[in-house]
């Protein structure tokens, strides 16, 4: 894969979102010169594919990376080390304006699904954003709203000056006061239905309903008419100037219907309704904000989306719709995801391919089925061992782990999992296992599982263990 | 079942009263926990779990909540139990007449007892024995045992004590400016003040007599004791005492601490030798040491008498000599939380006592939570979501930490989360909560594998799998429950879970199911229960 060009297209095992040995490590400040007192070393060399139409999970504890990962994997956060390839494009050498057109195709969906709403923006203009901003519409928003508003003035304006002139024509008419009672009476009248019906069409250009450019095309061509009849000059021209307006906006204004329909069309994709486009993000429950987050990200038809942790939060009978969803819109809009989860059950519901991570490290990757089957790497043996299965007669042999996730500045030599793990002996606390390849791209960095395998003897094919 | 009954509830009823009405957060819950039981309680967001738990100590925040009735009882006797029922039952009719038949209070009851209330109370003052049976009838009739009607000071005494609560997010729980020892002692000097002034005044008795002596200590390791003893010479050349010294030195850890004085263990806590009172630190007030010790011997001792000493009160007012009533406790409450931290499996209790909450990762702080929580040695532990925030593999400690120190202690355990797998894995009995009521009861087999109730029945099916068998499973959709949690400012008429039940019947909309055993143990609140055969393995 090189820089610019694109892998084959039309293969069906195409790569859209490679991995090449990224790394992050954030640099600690400390002391009286905010100096470089260490690294955080969040992700250490990670490697990863993901194939059109499939879903990956990374899996992993609190601290492990995974996020950090799914963040340079955006180029959210500039990698300090790697490559990260999206269908074919080395995305991290890239301009960031390249990036961002690169990211249309390449979208997120957050944890905390009430953080990730802005709560100050109706639902409408959440799911629009990204339309907005890809597809350069133009808020529809700003200059139709001072036309808008203009148009409620006007007709307040002439609904007021006819009310006047009724007031001169009908009342002090027939007392004899006021000359040309016929004439006034007749443009008072005329003066007042216009208004009304310029706040009328007002009201609907603010609310970007489609009839209300004709119908204030139509008002407004009245007007002038009636301003050139009764040979009003300065009206003529005012009103002339609003039919100018309104012509310029005409594109715009359609473009902002297009995108409501097209933000009614998402949201109807994910089980949501056409009443909820005006309400704000504190109105839903938690599993509709998840929607509302899944249908932005699909706003742009993107090839990947990158799920951190999408039902962390949410009961289980909601988690159940969600992940339902999930697997819906993969079989009807050909997704691609990038599942980040902590929870085995949910990883064993949804993934394909299954990458474990421990302390900034992929330590076993490979199918799913595979992996629940047959885990190679102890972490990851006591990690599937250790999740609670909602089934009393399950309370099998559970592995507890000793100890902590290491801390990420110092991580331990060699295998960073040796501290806790009840396989090591004499190369895991010096080498740092490669990931050995067991068959059918079920990959592990084990030393003894690669041992008893035959796959390792000691100093063979090892690479020695950085120092830091 | 021949362990004793630990906490009864029986219909309580706790509402919220909000400015938008009244939302009725737990309608009549029933629940009995014995000793040395593992009681779950599952259910959604806003079913009422929490406020189970907060109703049960009388924590419910005070507007807008109010616990609207019922009872809870906290380690009635079996024989005051005996009685009672008896009692209940003449109540309960005379109630039925009067038109009150749910979430019935201790207040009621004694209210529709007066006459016998009356009778009992004229028997024990005129009883010449002891009058135990009256007694304990007179407890029975009038719910003496009933959390509810407690006075607060009562209350105050067991919370923390007899009843502890571990929260979610243990920071929120703890200070974060007191260390974690520092906050353990506090819970043991609020609740166990007696027994700590007893271990203060052994301890001063040894520091006077060591004072009186004249012996002299400091704190050495293992290895340079050794070589102290020896100072060059073999180990034959030693007398018979203080061979036999030397070996008790052998058999202890080169990094150990001792006193040079005895030669006997001084863990790095301790500021005298626990063995020979010999002082190992630097102490500036040494001339004075003997006088400020008697003056400490003269206000414990003191304070163990009565705990409302007034000269105790008027040196704890004066901060100049509040150290002198505060310190010692407040030194042997750390050497007591440091040995509750090891029984949690922390390493390196000692260094762990001496940090902020803050500098803990999760882990260890719901760690060091239940070390406070246990200090006490709690007739029932509460956890409200222990695990929810820690990793699985964090989770697997804490809840085999949990285990152990319930079979240790042979407390109780009331398991609150939303995890099915959790309550699968630990619980002996396991309660479903729906919608502020109790929808199924029974034995984690009962409720897991012969679930009965259809929201434990969608439930369970809502959830992903991933043990044996369940390959072919993958990927397809998942059962969902339809609709969502019904508000509880205008829940449903009849069963809270009709709406989006799919074996509703028409008695449903209008009949409040009551929790009834269909099986010996499993009580269901349904009027259609899932039959044994539907249920999923």
């Amino acid at each position: 894969m090189t820089n610019g060009g694109r892998a084959q297209a039309d293969e069906p095992e195409e790569v859209l979102l490679a991995a090449e040995d990224v790394a992050m490590h954030f640099p600690v400040r400390g002391g009286l010169l905010r100096t470089v007192q260490g690294h955080v070393m969040a992700v250490d060399g990670v490697s990863l594919q993901v194939r059109r139409g499939e879903t990956v999970a990374v899996v992993g504890e609190s601290g492990s990376g995974k996020t950090t990962l799914a963040r340079l994997l955006l180029r959210l956060l500039d990698p300090s080390g790697g490559k990260v390839f999206f269908m074919g494009r080395d995305i991290t050498t890239q301009r960031l304006r390249v990036v961002r057109e690169e990211r249309r195709h390449l979208q997120m969906v957050f944890q905390d699904p009430m953080s990730s709403l802005d709560p100050r923006m109706t639902i409408k203009n959440i799911v629009a954003e990204p339309l907005v901003v890809h597809e350069d519409r133009g808020r529809p928003g700003r200059t139709i709203a001072v036309l808008a508003i203009l148009f409620v003035l006007g007709g307040l304006a002439s609904v007021g000056l006819g009310g006047l002139l009724l007031l001169d024509s009908a009342v002090l008419g027939p007392m004899g006061l006021s000359p040309s009672v016929d004439a006034a009476g007749m443009a008072s009248v005329a003066l007042l239905v216009l208004g009304v019906l310029g706040v009328a069409g007002g009201r609907g250009l603010w609310r970007l309903q489609g009839w209300a450019w004709w119908f204030l095309a139509g008002v407004t061509v009245a007007q002038l008419v009636e301003w050139a009849l009764l040979g009003v000059w300065i009206g003529v021209g005012a009103t002339a100037f609003l039919l100018g307006y309104l012509v310029l906006v005409r594109k715009r204004l359609r473009s902002g219907e297009e995108i409501t329909r097209r933000v009614v069309a998402l949201l109807e994709l994910v089980g949501l309704k056409k009443e909820h486009l005006n309400r704000f993000p504190h109105e839903f429950s938690g599993g509709q904000r998840q929607r509302i987050n899944i249908a932005r990200a699909l706003a742009l038809n993107p090839d990947v989306i990158i799920l951190d942790e999408p039902t962390s939060a949410l009961d289980v009978s909601v988690q159940a719709q969600i992940l339902n969803l999930l697997t819906e819109l993969q079989d009807r809009l050909g997704l691609t995801y990038l599942f980040i989860t902590h929870d085995l059950s949910v990883v064993y519901h949804i993934a394909d391919r299954v990458s474990v991570m421990y302390a900034g490290k992929i330590v076993e990757l490979g199918d799913t089925e595979e992996i629940f089957r047959e885990p190679l790497h102890p972490y990851t043996k006591a990690l599937i061992s250790a999740a609670p299965v909602a089934d009393p007669r399950m309370k099998s042999e559970r592995i507890v782990l000793e100890g902590e996730v290491p801390s990420p500045t110092h991580p331990p030599s060699g295998c960073r999992f040796h501290p806790r793990c009840w396989l090591a002996f004499d190369p895991c606390s010096k080498l740092e296992p490669e990931l050995f390849d067991a068959g059918n791209g079920h990959r592990f960095a084990c030393f003894a599982t690669a041992r008893d395998r035959g796959l390792w003897t000691s100093g063979t094919r090892s690479t020695p263990s950085t120092e830091q | 079942m021949a362990a004793p009954v630990v906490l009864r509830i029986e219909g309580l009823k706790t509402y919220f009263h909000t400015y938008e009405g009244t939302v009725r957060a737990l309608e009549g819950i029933d629940l009995e926990i014995r000793a040395g039981e593992t009681v779950g309680l599952v259910g959604e967001t806003g079913c009422g779990k929490s406020v189970t738990a907060l109703s049960v100590l009388r924590l419910v925040p005070s507007p807008p909540g109010k616990i609207e009735g019922g009872r809870v009882f906290l380690e009635e006797p079996e024989a005051v139990a005996a009685f009672r029922n008896q009692y209940d039952a003449i109540a309960f009719e005379r109630l039925r007449q009067k038109g009150v038949t749910e979430s019935i209070t201790s207040a009621q009851v004694e209210e529709a007892l007066e006459p016998e209330v009356r009778e009992l109370r004229a028997k024990l003052a005129t009883a010449k024995s002891k009058g135990d049976e009256f007694r304990l009838r007179l407890e029975a009739a009038t719910s003496a045992y009933d959390l509810l009607r407690k006075p607060i000071e009562e209350m105050r005494a067991i919370r923390g004590n007899k009843i502890s609560m571990i929260f979610q997010e243990p920071m929120t729980a703890m200070n974060p400016v007191f260390t974690v020892g520092e906050q353990i002692a506090e819970t043991l000097i609020l609740h166990r003040k007696a027994d700590l002034c007893r271990d203060v005044l052994k301890a001063i008795e040894l520091q006077l007599n060591a004072k009186a002596k004249r012996v002299r200590g400091k704190r050495v390791t293992v290895r340079e004791a050794k070589s102290r003893m020896l100072s060059g010479r073999s180990r034959n050349v030693l007398t018979q005492s203080e061979g036999e010294t030397y070996d008790g030195l052998t058999g202890l850890n080169e990094e150990d601490h001792v006193c040079t004085a005895c030669y006997r263990p001084a863990p790095p806590l301790w500021d005298y030798c626990p063995s020979c009172g010999a002082r190992l630190t630097f102490d500036v007030w040494a001339p004075f040491r003997g006088s400020i010790t008697t003056v400490e011997r003269k206000l414990y001792s003191r304070m163990l008498a009565d705990k409302e000493d007034q000269l105790v009160d008027f040196v704890d007012s004066v901060w100049i000599l509040r150290r002198l009533v505060r310190r010692r406790l407040r030194d042997e409450g750390v050497r007591r939380a440091v040995e509750m931290l090891r029984e949690v499996k922390i390493p390196d209790p000692e260094r762990l006592a001496a940090r902020y909450p803050f500098e803990l990762s999760g882990g260890m702080r719901q760690r060091a939570m239940i070390a406070m929580m246990m200090a006490c040695n709690p007739r029932i532990l509460i956890a409200d979501e222990p695990t929810t925030a820690l990793d699985v593999t964090v989770e697997a400690q804490i809840l085999k930490i949990m285990r152990e120190l319930k079979e240790k202690t042979n407390m109780a355990i009331l398991l609150i989360t939303h995890d099915l797998g959790v309550v699968a894995e630990v619980c002996d009995k396991v309660g479903v909560m729906y919608a502020g009521a109790i929808a199924e009861f029974g034995t984690a087999d009962q409720v897991f594998r012969r679930m009965m109730h259809p929201y434990t029945h969608g439930l369970m099916q809502s959830i992903p799998r991933f043990m044996a068998g369940a390959s072919q499973d993958r990927k397809k959709d998942l059962y969902i429950i339809q609709g969502t949690v019904p508000n509880l400012l205008h829940p449903p008429a009849g069963c809270r879970f009709h709406p989006r039940c799919p074996r509703a019947l028409e008695k449903c909309k209008e009949v409040v199911p009551i929790l009834t055993a269909l099986e010996p143990g499993h009580l269901v609140a349904c009027h259609n229960p899932v039959p044994v055969s539907e249920a999923i393995p």
